[in-house]
């Protein structure tokens, strides 16, 4: 009588041996199919707008691109739409280099746009025009602000270009100045003027007297982008803020605007103390030591501290609901335009126009970021080399193209062996012939 | 507490600049009358030459006498209104055949910009008191003193659309230049319009 064993070890043989017929069976199927008769192609990439058309309709097993230039995106496209459809797509190049182009249009009037460059090599940055600037490349990337560029820009590291839209200008509502009548009222509103934002205000001169400017329409986001609130003097439109900010939009709170009632829970800080500036006069490149302050103090968790003089928190913002509160801590900034140095009106000018415009809620702000399509549809690219990777994977030598034109697997050969070595090796262990 | 405002009188080299010192404390007395701006209780008094001048956003110059500004007058005053400083000038003779007149709109010309009428609908007319007609006339016009003419519009440099220069023929430093306690003797206070160029001045 056998043993329960050996009946096991019986039917794990069968088992092998009806597999290796299998696998037999298998090879020879494969062996009787067609060998594919399509061919591996090597292309430069000069070449490739031009054998496009035609690689699309033979479909091609494999294609190994050498980048010269930068690949247009259509081009890469369909490259990307041949690998999905079975050929096997590798790329390779010695010209490319790592590149990125972003742009950003500014929520200010006049359509200035921020275009950030990462590059490994200077990079020359221009628009449809001519030639904006040139940027040497920092760790962090760099940033360049150009005022109303042409629709695309292009940015130009050896023989690698990135290129993208500079995107529509945003749609920007006038911003609304509420506090005392003051100089600084006065200069804050010159300010944003000067600089094209259209500026309503209602200021307080005496009790129930109001000096207005602008129509005063209803406190939304589709009348007003942002508002400035100079002190707690916020009248009517007060107990409005919190809902206009949670809405989207945007409130500058200055000096001790953050103390009134109907603003304190949106504010990002309490108010400190004012001190003096720490120099008598309004220094030409460090100004804003020359003004009063009132420090931010106690930021709530969820604010950001953005400035600091001496240990001191002097701005700071947070978002609530949709909108953004940003709170600025120095006073009289008006003494920074009329005090400071040769380019002290500018600077002012900017300065309030930069803080506004980093709260300021647009009905719409498109941005180019990466990758976008120029009107021709073929030019947008901010990243080609990354978008290369992300297509088809690192660069690969031409000589990996898979030159094997179909027949057996690699793998089916030793695997029979080992499926008889291992019936064959039971066998002989338990006494079988 | 900073006041808002600080009543600043600019002394020049040339002419009389003190002419009315009753002008600063009767304007101050009114400010403080019939609004909630913070003015500081007493003036100041700032050459044309010094950079202090900068500190004060609305500045008052009169006087009787020929003015001749100094180089150094004159670049003060273009760089203080290029910035957003706005001067006050009022000629003490009420009269447009006057030294005064003469040299103060033509150092104005040379240092700023010309000066031109500025319309009776330009927002310092409505600034706080209303003043439909424009600028209210003043008793020394009404008298027939000086030119003998009662001045329908005042004079003006606008930089970016803000009066950065405002000059008057009316002599309002006569008709101001009394002592803030017999205002109680005016029907109608005379210095209510010095309180609209005040009011201008903090919100324009």
């Amino acid at each position: 009588m056998p043993l329960r064993a050996d009946a096991t070890r019986q039917t794990i043989e069968r088992v092998l041996r009806v597999a290796a017929l299998g696998l037999v069976a298998f090879g020879l199927w494969r062996s009787l199919q067609p060998a594919d008769s399509r061919t591996a192609i090597r292309i430069d990439s000069a070449d490739l707008t031009a054998a496009l058309p035609s690689l699309m309709l033979t479909s091609p097993r494999a294609i190994h691109v050498n980048f010269g230039t930068s690949p247009r995106p259509v081009d890469r496209d369909a490259l990307l739409a041949l690998s999905h459809a079975g050929t096997q797509v590798t790329w390779s190049s010695t010209s490319l280099q790592p590149l990125a182009l972003a742009s950003e249009r500014l929520r200010e009037p006049g359509g200035a746009v921020r275009i950030t460059v990462a590059a490994v090599a200077p990079v020359e940055l221009a628009d449809e025009m001519a030639i904006i600037d040139s940027v040497v490349p920092t760790k962090n990337g760099s940033t360049v602000i150009a005022a109303e560029p042409s629709d695309t820009l292009r940015a130009t590291e050896g023989r690698t270009v990135a290129t993208v839209e500079s995107g529509v200008a945003p749609l920007l509502h006038p911003v609304l100045v509420l506090g005392r009548a003051s100089f600084e009222a006065k200069f804050i509103m010159a300010a944003l003027e000067e600089r094209g934002w259209v500026v309503d205000a209602r200021l307080t001169v005496a009790p129930g007297a109001n000096v207005t400017q602008g129509k005063l329409t209803a406190l939304d986001t589709g009348h007003f982008s942002a508002v400035v609130a100079l002190d707690t003097s916020l009248g009517v439109a007060g107990p409005q803020l919190a809902r206009y900010v949670a809405s989207g939009g945007g409130l500058v709170l200055l000096g001790d605007a953050a103390s009134a009632a109907v603003v304190r829970a949106l504010a990002p800080a309490h108010v400190g103390a004012r001190t003096q500036g720490t120099t008598r006069d309004i220094p030409a490149k460090t100004p804003l030591d020359g003004l009063p302050l009132q420090a931010l103090e106690t930021l709530r968790t969820d604010a950001v501290r953005l400035g600091a003089r001496a240990g001191k928190v002097t701005l700071a913002a947070r978002r609530e609901g949709a909108g953004r509160v940003l709170q600025v801590g120095y006073n009289e900034t008006w003494r920074w335009r009329m005090q400071g140095g040769d380019d002290a009106v500018a600077a002012h000018r900017a300065w309030w126009s930069r803080l506004v415009a980093s709260v300021a809620y647009a009905a719409e702000w498109p941005s180019a970021v990466g990758t976008s399509t120029s009107s021709d549809g073929t030019s947008a690219e901010g990243a080609p080399l990354a978008r290369l990777y992300d297509a088809f994977g690192p660069a690969a030598a031409p000589s990996t193209v898979s030159t094997s034109s179909g027949g057996l697997p690699a793998w089916l050969l030793p695997l029979i062996c080992m499926v008889l070595i291992a019936e064959w090796a039971s066998r002989r262990l338990r006494g079988v012939r | 507490m900073t006041p808002d405002f600080t009543f600043c009188t600019v002394q020049y080299d040339s002419g009389d600049w003190d002419s009315a010192p009753l002008v600063p404390a009767n304007l101050i007395d009114s400010v403080a009358r019939y609004t909630a701006i913070t003015v500081a209780p007493t003036g100041v008094i700032v050459p044309l030459s010094s950079r202090d001048l900068f500190k004060y956003p609305l500045a008052y110059l009169t006087g009787h006498l020929p003015v001749r500004f100094s180089d150094l007058e004159r670049r003060t005053l273009r760089e203080y209104c290029a910035r957003g400083g706005m001067l006050f000038v009022d000629d003490h003779n009420h009269d447009i055949d006057g030294v005064f007149h003469k040299t103060a709109t033509e150092e104005i010309g040379r240092a700023v910009a010309p000066l031109k009428e500025l319309p009776n609908s330009d927002p310092l007319y409505g600034s706080f008191f209303r003043f439909d007609d424009g600028p209210p006339a003043t008793s020394h016009e009404l008298n027939g003193w000086g030119d003998n003419l009662v001045h329908k519009q005042l004079m003006a440099v606008k930089t970016n659309d803000r009066i950065s220069v405002l000059y008057s023929s009316k002599d309002y430093s006569s008709e101001w230049g009394f002592h803030p306690d017999n205002k109680r003797f005016l029907s109608i206070d005379n210095t209510k319009f010095g309180v609209n160029i005040v009011v201008y001045a903090l919100t324009r």
